[in-house]
């Protein structure tokens, strides 16, 4: 029998044998390391490479709490902000930035603004014809993702289940994806924590002999030649809409065995997580996962929905008994503001625990986040009125020197036609490394100025 | 809209139902006829209900992979429409680890119990000695060893155990798995009396270390005596309770595998149910092509089976339905196989691959013939399997898996609840599954006088009733009568906090009459809450009527929801709403009939001509996985042609639709040249 490290789906809770050799405590935090670049610990800091990780939140922000009075350095933290105080000097709060192409036809802002979220492409409206544009994270990915094991990673906490619909004539697949391939590939989000962690993982094994991994690997990779010859004969019989289908299958495959035929991670394993996890832990677990793979150079590029487009959950744990969506219309009603304000607090700390987890990992004389550029946002500004400009952004690490941190800073006019958010991406995907990049999405025009 | 170009298709069919569509293309091609022409879509993936069907029913098994499967798009209303089934590469990666795990879980071998005893002298201990039949830990320590078990389950660990006493205390053991203690033991008896101690645990089996450890050494140097602990023996046994039998594996391998003409019809057969279809001689041939491999590399021929199964369930040819066209070019319909028919058949009906029964006929090449179709739908229908047709088609058609995700606000429905929702999906599935069976018309959609209740539903309606927690059948007054008296339906198309009669009359223009709304134009504003509501929403609505720009539209969806103004944002009756305006539930339909409250509503729409006609088009839409196209109109009409003489019943209509040219037969489509 072939020993594959398996999703043990059905061993929830219990702990494995491989968890307790590595002496690994609680499931649910990670120890403080240092990065896993072999044993280079006192590398010089131009030996780390940039990470990029896009941070997605639904249904817009409160901004009557979020928006700094003062611009520049020294700015005062907003209640919904507050959560940033250990890492304010590391970050800089962005206002006025602009996304026109993500504008709907009639309705369906939520699903327009999620696709256009990193595409700054304006989504072809319909259920059936999806047409988009590649997103920022993947035009990263196309540069600097061949020198990763996996070239970049989409994780998520919802997968998505709406019956009847996602949002009034436009596809699903807007609603459920922020990262895309291609004009018309969304590329699916890993919404288990064991899926993530066996992808970071893969091919890691310490119980296994090395004869043993290296069978395996050939198994794996003569199944997938098997299947791949398999298609291509099949695709020799069918029309060209099925042959399309087949093509994406084909990618797939593909990429499966280059990740395969790259060498396994180095780093110490950690306790696998369990399956079903609570949602708070989900989100940690996710967070923990994030900062792992950027830790472990499973991957230098992120991103992460933190729910779906339109997304009416209900954030009891916090005290607010009504679905998020809803609330987001919220008519003016000071109640609703109020709930909203908590539930983007909530949002805002989990993104700093993120941060204040990558600035525990020492990469040099700096940290992980001096080394990277980590992007928080939402599909739309106010969840009433829709707008789609004067966007609430955060952008944190310094990522070697790109950004100058610490300040809000505010372009003007904060208007639909202020400043494009295609601007501040293309310099996000220079500072990632694809320095000849100068144009991006529908309206991009050139590296965005005053973040330097 | 859709619906308009169909209906001036449909017009020029009937001037010709003997008339011809189009010119057939090439200078050679015939005409295709109206009885003829179907519309045409694109390969079908199965979806992620399909699929874990589809392994439940292949192998047996309780796994379910496809639970992290991204989400499948939906479009028409279903999530099974193969044009939007798109396959990422995340999909990709998944069907691979789960085709690895299937296939190591389906070809197991059985590992019985076992039991083995290991003897504590012939080991070593972190401290003591051996000494004669046993270890002496003669301070805290322990004796254990590496035990080699079988698969997971539960194990008996058992050890025989003596102390040498001294001091107030009896000697402490305690037995440990993998350095954790797990129990600890007072061990009273000296070598006279040596005792068992024992503990059954949970073990995820594979190499486990077990150890008796030694807790409270006592030693006293002025003559009060030494205590020490002596360990016999160690034993495990397990796992228990396992039968020794895997069902899975003694289906697929059915001789003896080291013969290579046995794999060949091991792979031959379980291909053959896996890809749905006849295999072919050079797809086995290649298949051991894969078991050679995995003894190249120096696997044995297990491997080699699992390599081939894997390779198997991973193949297009099982997360995808091929179906072919001998002449790519040809517009002309042609006939399905039979094996493609079959797996038609049962991912309508199941939402899963063709059973034995199925395959049969298939085989037998009768499947197509109309009578051999319809006794396989009654046999089918009957199958506990056709529970997919509740869960599946009236879950999304009737927006019963909406109930899931619906959270009404507490501080308006405090009376909402995990069980009244439970209840009021149950009351509905119930309900569809009495047309499903055929006793009552579709006809009676809207207008059954009968409905499902439990003591909770009961209370929630108002209405009297002496049974329990379980759901039964009962009569019900004319306010609780048909379709759009369900609470669970009213509940999903009303708002978190009050009714929607916009939404329920969409609801019914989309769903029930096939009537879609062109959507709202831009720069709508939405509704401005009032702190304190100075109209009634119905009062409110009047904005949308009054306003000649909003009124086209929304002079058909709202009349039909104020009608269903009664029953409120979770289905109950009222006379009046939350701010205590009373409820007018009269209203006016855009064809000028005019009726008061949700019964005669249901009245006036059952008599309408476009009823049945939207049930079949959604019937179509999810048993082919794909629209309606203008080929398509003219077998929608004929499906219907009879029916109504017939009883209105949904297994016939099933039939008819099974046996009709569509479902029959498929075309390529055209490509630009």
């Amino acid at each position: 029998m072939i020993r594959w490290k398996t999703l043990r789906t059905r061993r929830a809770g219990r702990i494995s044998r491989r968890a307790f050799l590595g002496g690994a405590g609680a499931v649910l935090t990670l120890p403080v390391l240092e990065s896993m670049f072999g044993d280079k610990v006192a590398q010089a800091d131009d030996a780390f490479p940039a990470r990029t990780l896009m941070f997605y939140v639904p249904c817009g922000i409160h901004m009557a709490a979020w928006t700094p009075s003062a611009t520049g350095a020294g700015y005062a933290l907003t209640p919904i902000l507050q959560p940033l105080v250990n890492v304010q000097e590391k970050l800089n709060i962005i206002s006025g930035l602009s996304n026109q192409p993500a504008e709907s036809d009639g309705a369906g802002d939520h699903a327009s603004g999620t696709s256009g979220f990193l595409t700054c492409a304006h989504a072809n409206k319909s259920e059936t014809e999806i047409a988009l544009g590649i997103s920022m994270d993947q035009v990263i990915a196309n540069a600097i993702g061949d020198q990763t094991r996996i070239p970049s990673m989409q994780m998520g906490i919802d997968g998505g289940g709406n019956t009847g619909g996602c949002d009034s004539g436009y596809s699903c697949a807007y609603t459920r994806n922020i990262s895309w391939a291609s004009v018309d590939q969304p590329l699916s989000k890993a919404t288990s924590a064991r899926v993530v962690f066996n992808q970071i993982f893969e091919g890691a094994d310490p119980e296994a002999s090395e004869a043993e991994k290296a069978r395996r690997k050939a198994y794996r990779l003569s199944v997938l030649d098997y299947v791949n010859d398999e298609a291509v004969s099949l695709q020799s019989k069918l029309g060209a809409e099925d042959r399309a289908k087949l093509d994406e299958y084909l990618t797939g495959i593909r990429e499966l065995e280059q990740r395969i035929n790259k060498p396994a991670p180095t780093c110490e394993a950690i306790p696998e997580p369990p399956e079903d996890l609570a949602y708070v832990d989900k989100v940690d677990m996710m967070i923990d996962l994030m900062v792992l793979a950027f830790r472990c150079d499973a991957t230098r590029v992120v991103s992460f929905m933190m729910a779906n487009a339109g997304s009416n959950r209900t954030f009891s744990f916090l005290g607010v008994n009504s679905g998020h969506h809803q609330l987001s219309h919220h008519g003016g009603n000071a109640a609703n503001h109020a709930n909203l304000q908590t539930i983007n607090t909530w949002e805002v700390q989990k993104f700093a625990e993120l941060l204040e987890k990558m600035d525990a990992v020492t990469e040099g004389t700096g940290t992980l986040l001096d080394h990277s550029q980590v992007f928080f946002s939402s599909e739309i500004e106010d969840g009433d009125a829709h707008r789609h400009h004067n966007l609430p952004v955060i952008l944190a690490g310094g990522c070697h020197g790109a950004y100058t941190t610490g300040r809000h800073v505010a372009y003007a006019p904060a208007t639909k036609d202020g400043e494009p958010m295609a601007n501040l991406f293309i310099k996000m995907i220079q500072s990632a490394g694809a320095t000849d990049v100068t144009t991006f999405g529908d309206d991009g025009t050139g590296p965005i100025d005053g973040l330097t | 809209m859709r619906k308009l170009l169909a209906l001036t298709s449909l017009v020029a069919a009937w001037a010709g139902c003997t008339g011809n569509v189009g010119d057939g293309g090439g200078e050679t091609t015939p005409p295709v006829t109206t009885e003829q022409a179907v519309g045409a879509g694109p390969m079908h993936r199965l979806n992620q209900v399909e699929y874990r069907n589809t392994v439940r029913d292949l192998l047996g098994t309780a796994m379910d992979p496809a639970a992290n499967f991204p989400a499948d798009d939906v479009s028409f209303g279903f999530d099974n429409v193969s044009a939007v089934l798109t396959t990422s590469p995340l999909q990709v990666e998944l069907w691979e680890q789960a085709a690895r795990e299937l296939a190591t879980e389906a070809l197991a071998i059985p590992q019985a119990a076992s039991e083995t005893r290991v003897e504590a002298e012939t080991l070593t201990g972190s401290v003591g000695t051996a000494n004669g039949e046993a270890w002496n830990l003669y301070s805290n320590g322990e004796v254990g060893d590496f035990f080699d078990l079988g698969g997971e389950g539960d194990y008996r660990i058992r050890a025989r155990v003596w102390a040498q006493q001294a001091g107030p205390d009896p000697a402490q053991a305690a037995i440990g798995v993998d350095g954790q203690e797990l129990q600890t033991f007072d061990v009273d008896g000296d070598a006279n009396a040596p005792e068992i101690i024992e503990v059954t645990t949970a073990l995820t089996g594979g190499s486990t270390q077990i150890a008796v450890s030694f807790l409270n050494d006592f030693y006293d140097q002025n003559g009060g005596g030494d205590r020490n602990l002596y360990v016999d023996w160690i034993e495990v046994e397990g796992p228990l309770g396992v039968s020794g039998t895997n069902p899975a594996r003694e289906q697929i391998v059915t001789c003896d595998p080291t013969e290579v003409t046995c794999r060949a019809d091991i792979f031959r057969t379980f291909a053959g149910r896996a890809w749905r279809r006849p295999v072919t001689e050079e797809e086995v041939a290649t298949l051991e092509g894969l078991v050679q491999v995995a003894l190249q590399e120096g696997g044995d021929v297990e491997d080699g089976l699992e390599v081939a199964l894997t390779g198997i369930l991973l193949s297009p040819s099982f997360v995808f339905r091929p179906e072919l066209d001998a002449d790519l070019n040809s517009p002309v319909p042609h006939a399905l196989t039979d094996h493609e028919l079959a797996s038609r058949l049962s991912y309508f009906l199941w939402s899963s691959m063709p059973d034995d029964a199925l395959f049969a006929a298939a085989e037998a090449g009768t499947l197509h013939e109309p009578e051999v179709l319809s006794a396989q739908v009654d046999r089918m229908l009957a199958d506990p399997k056709a529970a997919a047709l509740v869960d599946n088609f009236a879950g999304q058609w009737l927006l019963i898996r909406a109930l899931e995700d619906h959270v009404p606000f507490y501080e308006a429905f405090p009376a909402y609840d995990d069980t009244l929702r439970e209840s009021l999906r149950q009351e509905l599935e119930l309900f569809f599954g009495e047309f499903l069976k055929g006793d009552v018309g579709l006809d009676q959609l809207l207008t059954a006088d009968f409905t499902f209740l439990n003591q909770r539903l009961a209370d929630h309606y108002g209405l009297p009733f002496d049974g329990g927690a379980e759901m039964q059948k009962v009569t019900v007054p004319a306010e609780r009568q048909g379709l759009l008296a369900k609470g669970a339906l009213l509940t999903v198309t009303s708002y978190p906090d009050r009714t929607s009669p916009v939404k329920r009359g969409v609801w019914v223009l989309e769903q029930l009459l096939c009537t879609e709304p062109p959507p709202p134009p831009p720069g709508v504003e939405a509704f401005e809450a009032e702190e304190t509501p100075t109209q009634s929403l119905r009062e409110r609505l009047e904005q949308h009527r009054a306003d000649p720009a909003c009124a086209s539209c929304h002079n058909l969806m709202d009349p039909i929801g104020l009608g269903l103004e009664n029953y409120d944002g979770i289905g109950r009756w009222r006379t009046q709403d939350a701010d205590a305006f009373a409820i007018d539930a009269s209203s006016e339909l855009s064809t000028g009939e005019s009726f008061e409250g949700g019964a005669e509503l249901s009245g006036l729409l059952t008599q309408d001509d476009r009823l049945h006609h939207c049930i079949a088009e959604k019937l179509f839409i999810y048993g082919l996985g794909r629209d309606v196209q203008t080929e398509d109109e003219h077998h929608i009409e004929a499906m219907l042609s009879g029916y109504a003489e017939e009883g209105y019943r949904l297994p016939d209509l099933i039939k008819r639709f099974v046996t009709s040219q569509p479902f029959l037969t498929r075309r390529g489509v055209e490509e630009a040249p």
